[in-house]
């Protein structure tokens, strides 16, 4: 596999949460507007690549044994400086997504890269892979946040469209902002995706 | 036994360095939260005391901090004036209060009288769409909506309409959410009366100079206030805390 390949694989071949289904706590929790949706997932893609860099470049090192608890640790640290950078510097982020910073811990997304890849692979492998799946983390919780804040506001990225527009009278539907708004969307979409990948395989089986 | 020993090490000498580095970077970054939190602190009481002073004058306040004590913990509230000879114009204070799904921390900005001249909810963690409306800003708009219905309303009485319709001091509820609503009212009765209490002890120069609020409509104020007073005789006796707006709906 070449590093592009490598780089793009987590944006939709092997998107985390809508194929790998990884990291759905947070993909439910904060999904309510695209703003919480894009900083979750920068917030989770520094975390990734730190954490799968010097998880690669300690492989060696670390114990099979005990290597979960270690990985836990690495994780936890990056978060904590995160948390705590957001809180210096950018606090109106860290406010909005207040309680989910430090769950990006349990976010299995990052130990799954951790287990799965960086701690096999090289160092540059893994922080291109933390990268791309970061991306592709980012993609799936924007996509997922659009529908919602969309269909429970009628905004997009805080602009009311229908108002902007010159409709007036639109009321979202508050459902899809809580959560069972973000299970059936997260439901359709990875429902979507699964359905298109057995028409491509059908397709392509066919010829 | 040798391989627990030298696991638990490595372990111990990870956790060890992690724990190091943590502590250097909250060094660093400690300050600035402080201070951030701080100036947070300083905008949002300069925020709702905007209108009871001139735009210059809120930029160097003179607040005089009291304390108020809450069931044994201690919250502060400010005394403000303009000038150092000047009379204390305004009463700002925090209120907190259990919502629907947290705390709620507010913001209040108040006349010598308990006149709120302005709230902004600092804090919460209601429903988005519901509760959480009592921060939203509407596009176009350049604050909450919610805030605005608190404007000259008694900080001591301000309850939810769905609790006493006839008040002077009758606020909408949010659509969906009248007990985020009711919780940030109660909350503001509840501070304001603590604040009251506490004013009482204070030295009489500091009980605001009638003559100086009203000018405008004599004899509507004159009314008002007769009406105020024959008010505050009923209630007397009741408990002026959570409890008024039940009283009020009863009837």
């Amino acid at each position: 596999m070449n590093k592009l390949q490598n780089f793009t694989k987590g944006f939709f071949k092997e998107n985390p949460v809508l194929i790998l289904a990884l990291g759905l706590c947070p993909a439910l929790a904060v999904t309510t507007s695209i703003e919480n949706g894009l900083g979750m997932g920068m917030a989770t893609t520094a975390v990734l690549i730190g954490s799968s860099t010097i998880i690669s470049m300690l492989k060696k090192f670390i114990p099979g044994n005990i290597r979960i608890p270690i990985f836990i640790i690495i994780i936890a640290t990056f978060v904590t400086a995160i948390d705590l950078t957001l809180q210096a510097f950018i606090p109106s982020l860290s406010e909005s997504l207040g309680l989910f910073i430090p769950l990006i811990v349990v976010n299995c997304i990052i130990l799954g890269r951790a287990e799965a890849f960086a701690s096999k692979k090289s160092v540059l492998n893994s922080m291109i892979d933390a990268l791309g799946m970061g991306i592709g983390f980012t993609i799936a919780l924007v996509l997922i946040s659009a529908v919602r804040e969309f269909a429970g506001t009628g905004a997009l990225y805080g602009y009311p469209l229908f108002q902007l527009m010159g409709i007036e009278g639109f009321k979202g539907s508050i459902m899809m902002i809580l959560p069972p708004g973000g299970f059936l969307t997260m439901g359709l979409i990875l429902g979507f995706m699964q359905w298109n990948k057995i028409r491509k395989a059908k397709n392509t089986g066919g010829k | 036994m040798g391989n627990i020993i030298k696991l638990s090490s490595i372990l111990f000498f990870v956790a060890g360095i992690a724990a190091g580095s943590l502590a250097y970077y909250n060094s660093i970054t400690k300050p600035a939260i402080a201070k951030l939190k701080a100036a947070n602190e300083e905008k949002a009481r300069a925020y709702v005391l905007q209108g009871l002073f001139s735009e210059e004058q809120i930029s160097n306040l003179i607040y005089e901090e009291g304390e108020i004590d809450l069931d044994g913990t201690i919250e502060k509230f400010w005394r403000v004036k303009a000038t150092e000879s000047g009379q204390y114009k305004a009463l700002v204070f925090l209120s907190k209060g259990m919502g629907f799904s947290g705390l709620i921390e507010t913001m209040v900005g108040t006349d010598m009288n308990f006149k709120i001249n302005a709230i902004k909810v600092l804090k919460h963690t209601e429903t988005p769409g519901l509760g959480a409306e009592a921060q939203t800003i509407k596009y176009g708009e350049d604050k909450p909506f919610f805030e605005g219905w608190f404007t000259e309303k008694n900080s001591l009485k301000v309850v939810v309409v769905n609790d006493d319709l006839n008040s002077k001091d009758k606020v909408q509820s949010i659509t969906g959410a009248t007990i985020t609503t009711r919780a940030i009212c109660r909350s503001i009765n509840k501070y304001a009366e603590l604040v009251k209490k506490q004013m009482g002890n204070m030295p009489r120069q500091l009980v605001i100079d009638r003559s100086k609020i009203v000018a405008v409509d004599r004899e509507a104020i004159m009314k008002a206030r007769a009406e105020a007073a024959a008010k505050a005789e009923a209630e007397k006796d009741t408990v002026v805390t959570e409890d008024t707006p039940e009283g009020g709906k009863d009837e």
